[in-house]
C-alpha cells in the first residue's frame, strides 16, 4: 500500500542533489490529491453526523429523526433536505469520523490544530502533502480561501486572492502593467536562470532558499505558459456571492487545476448561508441553512468529480480526497438565546480514498470522545482518543507520505481503502 | 558557546576605498556590506546608500551606522511593520468600516484600515524611537493619530496637524498605552458570550508571552461543563486553570464593552460608566493574576512592573529579527539581552542593538555552532516596496493606496494578520510573480526618468554610454553594490554586460538598462538579505 522505501530513496537522492523533481508541462502522476472544505466557525455534529437523539444531556432538535443511509446512522430533518439527498446519492463514498477532540473551545487554536495537529509553528497538512509530491506541481497548494499555516513549505502555497489578484498578476492587467516595457523580458528570465547557479548553498536553510527561488521561477513560467486554459477566478471576482452561493463558486478553480495536473492540494472555506459563518451562538437553527447549502455544494462537487478527468486518465473522483471539516463542535445544550456555544469535540468527513459508507469514532453520554482502535478504526475501550493529529496522519498516509516524519500520531489505518 | 563563537569570529574585512568591494567568501559571516544591508533593511526598511556601504569598513563603523539607523525617522516606520508581524492589527477588515463614518469606500477603505490597525503599532514605535521607556506602551496617557483618526476618534488631534502625532483621547479612558487604543480592540473584538476573554488572553499572549490557548482543555475532567458551563468556569479545576486568572482580567476591561458590536459610536468611545459591569456580569472581581485591581489603569501598572513583560519583550524582538521561535536553549541569551535593555532604562533601541550584535544575526549561513540560524532572510513586502520606491521613484498603486500593501501583501510573503500569521521565509511562485510585475513597471519608470540624469540609479551613464566605456563598468559595479551589497566580480560583469548587449541590440540603450535593472531587482541577491 505504501511506497515509503521508494519515497525515502527519492527524497534522499533529492537532498543530495542527485535528482530534481521534474516540472513537465503538467503532472501526470495519479498520486492522491486533496480538497479541503473548511466550515468556518464550528459546526454542530448532532445535526447530521451524530444521532444522539435519545441522550438526555443533548438538546433534542424538533423534527430531527435518526435515519440509516447507506449503512450510516445519521440525523435527518426536513429543515435540511439536501443532507439526506447527498447521502442517498454519495453516502457509499463517505467516511464520517466522529468524536475528534480538539481540546480547545477557541476558534484560532481549533483551526491551527485542525490544519497542523499542533499549536507550534509547523506546516499544515496541505502544505506538507503538496511539497512531498513525486513531482513539482505548478501550484502545489492552491489556497482559494481558508486558514493556512506554513513555515518550511510556504513556497508550496499559491494564493488566488480574494479579489482575483493571481489572475490579474498573471495576465498583467492594465493597472499592474502600467507603461511597463517588457520587450526584453525573455532575456531577463534567461539572465536570472544563469544567475541562479551562482549561489553557493551549503546549509539546509540556504539550500532551501536557493531551491525555492529556482523552483518558483520554474513554476511561474509553467503557469504563464498555461494561462489560456485557466480561469483562476476567485469568489469575489465572480461577483456571485449571494446568500445561496456555495463553496463551489471557488472550488471549481481547484477542480480545473486538478484536471490539468497543476495542483495537489486546495482549500476552500465554506462561510455558510449568507456568509454568516457557522458560529451559531445566537440561533442554532441557522445551522440548518448552513448544512443544507454545504451539502448542495457537496452534491455539485461530487457530480463534477465524477465527470472530470485527471491527466492520468482516471476520474478525479478516483484521485481526489475531499476533507470536509470544521474547527470546533457545538455545546450539546442550547443556550439562553437559542444558540449553542463552543464544544471541543467534533466530527469530520472524508470522501474518496477511504472506506465509504462508514462511521468511525463516536460520542459518549457526556458528548465526549469515544476511544478508537486505530488499526481497525472500531470503537475500543483500550483504543485512543481521536484528535486532530490522527486525522492529519490519516491524510498523510492517504497521500503515501511517511507520516512519522511529520507527526507522532498513528493514522486511522482501518479506514484506508 | 556564543562567546566562543565571538572569539573565533574572523576579523572584519577591510573594504577597498574605491568602492570596489573585494570578492570574499561570505560563509559563515556576512561581509560588512551584506551586514550593513541587513541592518538597514531591518531597522529602516531600505537599502544603505552607496556612501553607507563605503563607510561600513570595521565593526565600529557598523556599530556607528546601526546607531544612526536607529535614530532615523525611517526606524519608526520600520518598527511599525516589524511589530505588525506580532500584533496582527494591520488587517484588511474590521467590524466597523469607513462607510460607517460616511467615508467613500472606494477612496477611504484602505487608508481607514491601515490607520486604525496602525494606531497601537505607532504608539509602540513612537515610544521606542523617542527613547522613552518601553513600559510606556502600557502606561502612556496618549495615543497616536493621523488626520483620518483625528476626524473619527474622540482625540485632540490639532486642526492644523498632519501625519501621525501623539494625541489624547478625551473620553475618560485610562492611561494604559496600547491597551487603550481603539485599533487594538477593534482588531480583537468581543461579544456577550466571550465577555472580554479574548482581549484578556491577547494581553497575556502579547505582553507576557503567556498564551492561554496553548493550554489544552479537558472536558473529561470537568464535572459541570455539560450541565452548567458558567458554574464549571467558577468551580471545576479543569476550567479554573485558565479562568481563575483570565476572567478577573477580563472583568477589568468593561470600559471597552460595546452594547452593540457593530455600532461605530459604541466602538469609538470608551465607556467609564461600564467599568463596574465586569464584576457583575462575570461574577468575579477585577484582578491581575490574583492581585485585586480597582480599575484597568492598575492593570497597566502591574504589567509594567511584571518581569514577564520585559522577558517577553526580549523574546518577541529576538524572534522577529532572527525569524525563528526561541527555545529553552536561548534562555541565557534572552536574559542577557533583557539585562542590557534594563540597564539602558528599558529602551527598546538598546535591546535591538544587542540583538543585531548576536552572532546568529550576523551569520550569512548556519554553522555547526549556530545550526538554527535563518540566514539568508527574505525581503518582506514592506522592504521591497520602500526599497524599490526609494530607488526608482515609482509608486505602485493610486494616491491613496499601495498595491503591494493592499492587494499583494500575503502573496508577496507578508503577514496580513487574518489569513497569514508568519512571514514567508522562502520565495514562492506568487512572491516571485508579485515582484516581477512590480519591477517591470518600476524599472521602466526609473529608466525613463533617470537615464541621462546626474542623480538616481543610473547617474554614471547616459543613453550614449556603451560597454566599452569605463563608466559603464563603474555603473554596473555601483549597481551591484547598491542593490545587492556585493562586489561585481568578472563573471557577474560578463553576464550582466551580455544581458545589456542583447537588449540593446533589440531595442537600444533604454531597453538595455531596463533589462539590467529588471534582472537585478529580481536577482536572488536582491530578494535575500
Amino acid at each position: 500500500m505504501f511506497h515509503q522505501l521508494n519515497r525515502r530513496r527519492f527524497l534522499q537522492a533529492a537532498a543530495a542533489g542527485l535528482c530534481v523533481p521534474s516540472l513537465g508541462s503538467a503532472a501526470t502522476s495519479s498520486e492522491r490529491k486533496f480538497l479541503f472544505v473548511f466550515c468556518d466557525g464550528g459546526w454542530d455534529p448532532t445535526m447530521v453526523f451524530a444521532p444522539l437523539l435519545d441522550n438526555p444531556h443533548i438538546y433534542r432538535e424538533p423534527q430531527a429523526v435518526e435515519t440509516m443511509i447507506e449503512g450510516m446512522p445519521l440525523v435527518d430533518s426536513p429543515h435540511r433536505p439536501r443532507v439526506r439527498q447527498f447521502f442517498e446519492q454519495w453516502g457509499s463514498e463517505c467516511l464520517i469520523i466522529n468524536g475528534i477532540d480538539f481540546e480547545t473551545v477557541a476558534h484560532d487554536r481549533g483551526k491551527r490544530l485542525l490544519m497542523t495537529g499542533g499549536v507550534g509553528g509547523s506546516d499544515d497538512w496541505g502544505a506538507i502533502i503538496s511539497s512531498q509530491a513525486e513531482q513539482l506541481y505548478t501550484a502545489p497548494y492552491l489556497v482559494l480561501s481558508g486558514p493556512t499555516y506554513t513555515s518550511l513549505y510556504s513556497n508550496a502555497v499559491v494564493r488566488v486572492g480574494d479579489r482575483g489578484q493571481l489572475y490579474k498578476l498573471l495576465h498583467a492587467s492594465d493597472q499592474l502593467a502600467g507603461s511597463a516595457n517588457v520587450d526584453a523580458e525573455d532575456l531577463v528570465q534567461q539572465y536570472l536562470q544563469q544567475r541562479q547557479h551562482s549561489w553557493t548553498a551549503t546549509t539546509p536553510h540556504r539550500r532551501r532558499f536557493a531551491r525555492n527561488y529556482q523552483d518558483s521561477h520554474q513554476q511561474l513560467e509553467n503557469m504563464l505558459a498555461r494561462l489560456d486554459g485557466l480561469s483562476l477566478m476567485s469568489n469575489n471576482e465572480q461577483q456571485n456571492l449571494g446568500c445561496t452561493s456555495t463553496f463551489m463558486v471557488e472550488a471549481r478553480t481547484a477542480l480545473e487545476l486538478f484536471e490539468q495536473g497543476l495542483t495537489r492540494c486546495a482549500i476552500v472555506e465554506d462561510h455558510g448561508f449568507c456568509q454568516m459563518r457557522w458560529d451559531s451562538h445566537a440561533d442554532i437553527y441557522e445551522q440548518n441553512w448552513h448544512y443544507d447549502l454545504l451539502f448542495e455544494g457537496l452534491m455539485e462537487l461530487m457530480n463534477e468529480l465524477h465527470q472530470r478527468y485527471a491527466p492520468s486518465g482516471a476520474l478525479l473522483a478516483d484521485e481526489v480526497t475531499v476533507v470536509v471539516c470544521s474547527e470546533l463542535g457545538r455545546h450539546p445544550q442550547i443556550n439562553e438565546i437559542g444558540g449553542k456555544h463552543h464544544w471541543p469535540v467534533t466530527s469530520a468527513m472524508l470522501i474518496g480514498g477511504v472506506t465509504g459508507g462508514r462511521v468511525v469514532g463516536g460520542f459518549d453520554q457526556q458528548f465526549l470522545s469515544v476511544p478508537v482502535d486505530l488499526q481497525s478504526a472500531e470503537a475500543s475501550a483500550t483504543g485512543e482518543k481521536l484528535m486532530p493529529e490522527h486525522l492529519g496522519a490519516t491524510l498523510l498516509a492517504l497521500a503515501d507520505i511517511d507520516y512519522g516524519a511529520y507527526t507522532s500520531a498513528t493514522p486511522l489505518l482501518g479506514v484506508l481503502a | 558557546m556564543i562567546w566562543v563563537l565571538l572569539a573565533c569570529q574572523p576579523q572584519p574585512k577591510k573594504l577597498a576605498d574605491s568602492g570596489e568591494h573585494p570578492v570574499v567568501e561570505e560563509t559563515p559571516w556576512l561581509t560588512p556590506a551584506r551586514e550593513i544591508r541587513r541592518l538597514s533593511l531591518d531597522l529602516r526598511g531600505t537599502l544603505p546608500s552607496l556612501q553607507e556601504y563605503h563607510e561600513a569598513q570595521t565593526e565600529q563603523d557598523i556599530a556607528n551606522l546601526t546607531q544612526s539607523f536607529l535614530d532615523e525617522p525611517a526606524f519608526e516606520e520600520a518598527l511599525v511593520m516589524l511589530l505588525s508581524e506580532l500584533w496582527y492589527t494591520r488587517v484588511d477588515s474590521f467590524d466597523i468600516s469607513a462607510n460607517d463614518f460616511n467615508l467613500d469606500m472606494a477612496t477611504w477603505s484602505y487608508p481607514f484600515h491601515r490607520a486604525v490597525g496602525e494606531e497601537p503599532l505607532r504608539l509602540m514605535s513612537y515610544v521606542a524611537s523617542h527613547d522613552l521607556p518601553w513600559t510606556e506602551i502600557v502606561t502612556a496617557d496618549y495615543t497616536m493619530a493621523n488626520e483620518l483618526l483625528g476626524s473619527i476618534f474622540p482625540v485632540d488631534y490639532p486642526a492644523d496637524g498632519s501625519g501621525w502625532l501623539p494625541v489624547s483621547y478625551d473620553d475618560g479612558r485610562p492611561a494604559v498605552g496600547v491597551l487603550a487604543t481603539n485599533g487594538l480592540w477593534w482588531r480583537y473584538p468581543t461579544d456577550s458570550f466571550n465577555m472580554n476573554r479574548t482581549r484578556a488572553a491577547m494581553i497575556t499572549k502579547l505582553l507576557l508571552c503567556d498564551d492561554y490557548l496553548q493550554r489544552p482543555v479537558s472536558f473529561e475532567a470537568s464535572e459541570n461543563a455539560l450541565a452548567d458551563t458558567d458554574q464549571a468556569l467558577k468551580s471545576d479545576a479543569a476550567c479554573l486553570t485558565c479562568h481563575s486568572s483570565l476572567d478577573p482580567l477580563a472583568a477589568s476591561m468593561f470600559g471597552f464593552w460595546w452594547l452593540e458590536r457593530f455600532n461605530p459610536l459604541e466602538a469609538s468611545y470608551y465607556h467609564p460608566e461600564r467599568e463596574l459591569m465586569g464584576a457583575e456580569v462575570m461574577g468575579v472581581a477585577p484582578a491581575w493574576f490574583g492581585i485585586p485591581v480597582n480599575n484597568f489603569m492598575e492593570v497597566g501598572l502591574h504589567i509594567a512592573q511584571d518581569p514577564r513583560f520585559h522577558q517577553c519583550t526580549a523574546r518577541n524582538m529576538q524572534e522577529l529579527l532572527l525569524e525563528r521561535k526561541l527555545t529553552v536553549e536561548d534562555y541565557a541569551q534572552t536574559v542577557d539581552i533583557q539585562r542590557q535593555y534594563q540597564a539602558a532604562g528599558y529602551q527598546l533601541k538598546a535591546m535591538l542593538s544587542a540583538i543585531v550584535k548576536l552572532p546568529e544575526y550576523r551569520l550569512a549561513d548556519a554553522t555547526d555552532e549556530v545550526p538554527n540560524a535563518r540566514s539568508p532572510k527574505m525581503l518582506s513586502p514592506y522592504q521591497l516596496e520602500t526599497t524599490i520606491n526609494q530607488l526608482t521613484g515609482y509608486h505602485w498603486g493610486s494616491v491613496s493606496q499601495s498595491l503591494m500593501d493592499d492587494d499583494y501583501r500575503a502573496m508577496a510573503g507578508g503577514v496580513d494578520g487574518s489569513q497569514t500569521f508568519s512571514a514567508q521565509q522562502y520565495p514562492s511562485m506568487t512572491s516571485i510573480l508579485v515582484l516581477r510585475r512590480y519591477v517591470q513597471s518600476a524599472v521602466t519608470y526609473a529608466v525613463e526618468n533617470q537615464l541621462n540624469q546626474e542623480t538616481g540609479l543610473l547617474s554614471l551613464v547616459t543613453a550614449q554610454t556603451t560597454p566599452q566605456d569605463q563608466v559603464f563598468q563603474d555603473q554596473l559595479k555601483a549597481l551591484r553594490l547598491q542593490l545587492h551589497g556585493r562586489s561585481a566580480d568578472d563573471e557577474w560583469l560578463a553576464v550582466t554586460t551580455e544581458l545589456w548587449q542583447q537588449a540593446y541590440e533589440r531595442g537600444g540603450s533604454e531597453l538595455a538598462w531596463i533589462a539590467v535593472l529588471s534582472g537585478m531587482f529580481q536577482d536572488i541577491d536582491f530578494v535575500s538579505y
